[in-house]
């Protein structure tokens, strides 16, 4: 009886543990996309600033990075790749691909006729 | 009012206009959705009356593009919508084993959204002229429409579409997370299926009607130039927002229906659904494909062959899965120990006639071949037969089959008889002749031909046709009415029901399950049936049930609505602040008081259950 009350604890305190471990590994990415995020905007910032960077390409340039940001967002903060997210996931994915067809199409079919 | 006082029981008007409970929210959208399909078929009626011989003068010409106009709108957003929802309301709750929609207050909010979108919409007539440029509203003919009918067309549109949106909103969250212990998602009945893609459907394809509508509003109310080519606008940006959203639409109307005529078959046929997974797969996939072939509507444009190519191949793809659902409804009844109930025929009706409208769809999805259909009598018979075939013979099937349900009593079955032969042959009668006029060259929406054309004799059939399918109505109304007046319960589980809605005692409690069922496969009220159980195994012991209060304040939201579109009618910005300020004076109450719900108590619950024989 004392030998399964035992058990139990180790399986308690090796819970706990992992807990932990997963907790501090998320700190982790909190804090590097926390100051990965500032880098980015500070990059931006930069590109449109400066005259060294050509503004077409700036343009483009922080349009990409703010993909990346919405990433960072996305998964590290607002925790999309824990479980239980699948349905956001599903919606998010559907809504940008319809959206990306309704753009393209739009655009695709009345300014290049 | 404390969060554990039973509830003040409210009577008459005034629990209808604050209801938040789905049982009666469906009702409502039935009668409302059931008032606007008369006001619908009039207007048809009067096109055929203007049609039924040459150069006849029943009606002017603008009075019947009047007329076809608000047919189409009428018909699509305010009768089969509402139709839609009025089912999805009584029955997914049920299906899935849950208490009520997610959000009863916005659930509330939706209907009386619709309900006065649609009364603004009607109103036109009165006040000066309906709208007339088409229920497509194509630039620049509704950009340069006289009058301020089209102004109605855009603000009603907007009003009832916001109440369309976060009722499907509602029907996503309720299905993803309130189904009972038990029903996973591949043990739902197949109209919950149906309800939930629709309902993604209608997330993803009213925004687009949401912006097209407002940039036709600021071109018409604001003068805006968005839809004009002299300032730079382009006249295709709204062909392509609309049928960005209208091809979703159609699909958002037939699903449903093919959901009900799912339940229809399978439980007629004494047979479980014949290849339950691949009818969710071809549900899923169509609903997928929706969203890619609007150009199919507009071929004749000159978008070139490129892009005529792509949407017709993507286009002939849907009848793939519309397909292998025609073969499992076929396959189900194989073999089945039929019963020719009412809902049933319309079922089996609805498969051949469905099957037509699909094919005249093919014909129409080959671009070279839609030159010569485009806008002609050709496009009228397909699509009626995909929405009256399709649509509404599916929403009659699921109203005989779930008639009892949501009140409580059965449908005569003679008189649906009569319904259902006069109906579906005077449809066929009006809309088969209707392909060959389009292929003798009878353009669509014209008020009136000449003789000797060979027009004459085909027209004239249709017209006789439409009469039919009026008095199959009319005969629908009586057995309703006659329905009303018999004090009759139904035994319980009148058609043997393969799904949990038939689990439920008569009347239906307020409550819906005193116990939350613990659900053990697909057709789970059979499985236990099957096992020799009088019921549904209960998955809770009996508790007090927590319920959302009643309120007035979607009705007050609606009207604040309502009153500031006609301010930007009448282009008066008063009358529009005071609207809005209605609007989001009950928005502030809404947020800042708390409102708990009640409970039924146990001891309530248990009264109820020593009542119930099942």
């Amino acid at each position: 009886m004392a030998d399964h009350n035992n058990t139990e604890t180790n399986i308690h305190r090796n819970e706990a543990l992992q807990r932990k471990l997963a907790f501090k590994e998320e700190r982790k990415h909190h804090n590097v996309s926390f100051i990965m995020m500032i880098l980015l905007t500070l990059v931006a910032f930069y590109a449109i600033w400066s005259d060294k960077v050509a503004d077409s390409f700036a343009v483009l340039f922080i349009l990409v990075l703010a993909v990346v940001q919405v990433f960072f967002q996305l998964y590290i903060w607002m925790h999309l790749s824990h479980k239980g997210h699948d349905f956001p996931l599903w919606g998010m994915i559907s809504g940008i691909l319809f959206a990306a067809i309704t753009v393209v199409g739009i655009a695709g079919l009345i300014w290049t006729s | 009012m404390s969060t554990h006082a039973s509830h003040k029981k409210r009577s008459g008007l005034m629990d209808w206009l604050t209801t938040v409970d789905h049982k009666k929210i469906g009702i409502l959208y039935l009668i409302a959705g059931g008032f606007f399909f008369i006001i619908g078929g009039l207007e048809a009626m009067f096109m055929r009356i203007q049609l039924f011989k040459p150069e006849n003068d029943f009606v002017a010409a603008e009075t019947f593009n009047q007329l076809l106009t608000m047919h189409g709108t009428t018909m699509i957003f305010f009768a089969a919508m509402p139709l839609i929802f009025a089912f999805m309301n009584a029955v997914v709750p049920l299906q899935i084993g849950a208490r009520d929609v997610a959000f009863p207050f916005v659930n509330a909010l939706g209907f009386w959204l619709f309900f006065f979108g649609g009364v603004l919409l009607n109103l036109s007539w009165l006040l000066g002229g309906a709208p007339d440029a088409g229920w497509t509203a194509y630039a620049p003919l509704s950009t340069t429409s006289e009058g301020s009918g089209v102004d109605f067309y855009v603000l009603g549109l907007q009003i009832s579409g916001a109440g369309t949106l976060v009722g499907g909103i509602n029907f996503l969250v309720t299905i993803i997370n309130m189904r009972a212990p038990g029903m996973t998602f591949m043990r739902m009945p197949l109209f919950t299926w149906t309800a939930f893609v629709t309902s993604g459907l209608i997330l993803f394809a009213f925004p687009p009607l949401t912006i097209g509508l407002f940039m036709l509003m600021f071109e018409r109310v604001f003068d805006a130039n968005f839809f004009n080519p002299d300032n730079g606008g382009n006249i295709l940006i709204w062909e392509h927002i609309f049928w960005i959203f209208g091809h979703p639409e159609v699909y958002i109307l037939i699903l449903p229906s093919f959901g009900a005529i799912s339940e229809v078959v399978a439980t007629f046929s004494r047979k479980r659904l014949f290849g339950y997974s691949a009818m969710v797969f071809a549900t899923v996939l169509i609903g997928f494909l929706g969203f890619m072939v609007w150009v199919h509507h507009m071929f004749t444009v000159g978008l070139g062959p490129v892009a005529n190519s792509i949407f017709a191949v993507a286009t002939m793809a849907i009848a793939v899965p519309t397909g292998v659902k025609i073969f499992n409804w076929l396959f189900t009844m194989w073999g089945g120990k039929i019963v020719f109930s009412t809902a049933m025929l319309w079922a089996v009706g609805f498969i051949p006639t469905f099957v037509m409208g699909g094919v005249t769809g093919v014909m129409l999805a080959i671009p070279s071949a839609d030159y010569q259909f485009h806008d002609s009598y050709f496009v009228v018979a397909h699509f009626h037969y995909v929405i009256v075939g399709g649509v509404i013979l599916g929403l009659f099937a699921g109203l005989y089959y779930w008639y009892p349900r949501m009140f409580n009593r059965v449908l005569n079955e003679t008189l649906g008889k009569i319904h259902f032969w006069t109906f579906f042959i005077g449809f066929h009668l009006t809309f088969f002749p209707q392909h060959f006029l389009g292929l003798m060259g009878m353009p669509r929406r014209v008020f009136t031909y000449l003789s000797g054309q060979d027009l004459d004799q085909l027209n004239f059939i249709s017209t006789i046709g439409a009469f039919l399918m009026a008095i199959g109505t009319i005969v629908l109304f009586v057995n309703v009415i006659i329905s009303t007046s018999k004090k009759y319960a139904p035994s319980s589980d009148p058609w043997h029901g393969r799904t949990l809605e038939w689990a439920i005692p008569y009347p239906t409690p307020e409550y819906n399950f005193a116990q939350t069922p613990l659900v053990r496969g697909l057709d789970a009220f059979w499985i236990e049936k099957a096992a020799g159980n009088k019921g549904m195994t209960p998955a809770e012991p009996v508790g007090d049930i927590h319920m959302p209060n009643p309120s007035i304040l979607p009705l007050i939201m609606s009207i604040g609505l309502f009153v500031a579109a006609f301010g930007l009618i009448y282009d008066t910005m008063t009358v529009v602040v005071i609207g809005m300020a209605i609007t989001f004076i009950s928005m502030f109450f809404r947020s800042v008081i708390d409102d708990h719900g009640f409970h039924i108590h146990k001891e309530e619950v248990e009264e109820d259950l020593k009542g119930v024989k099942l």
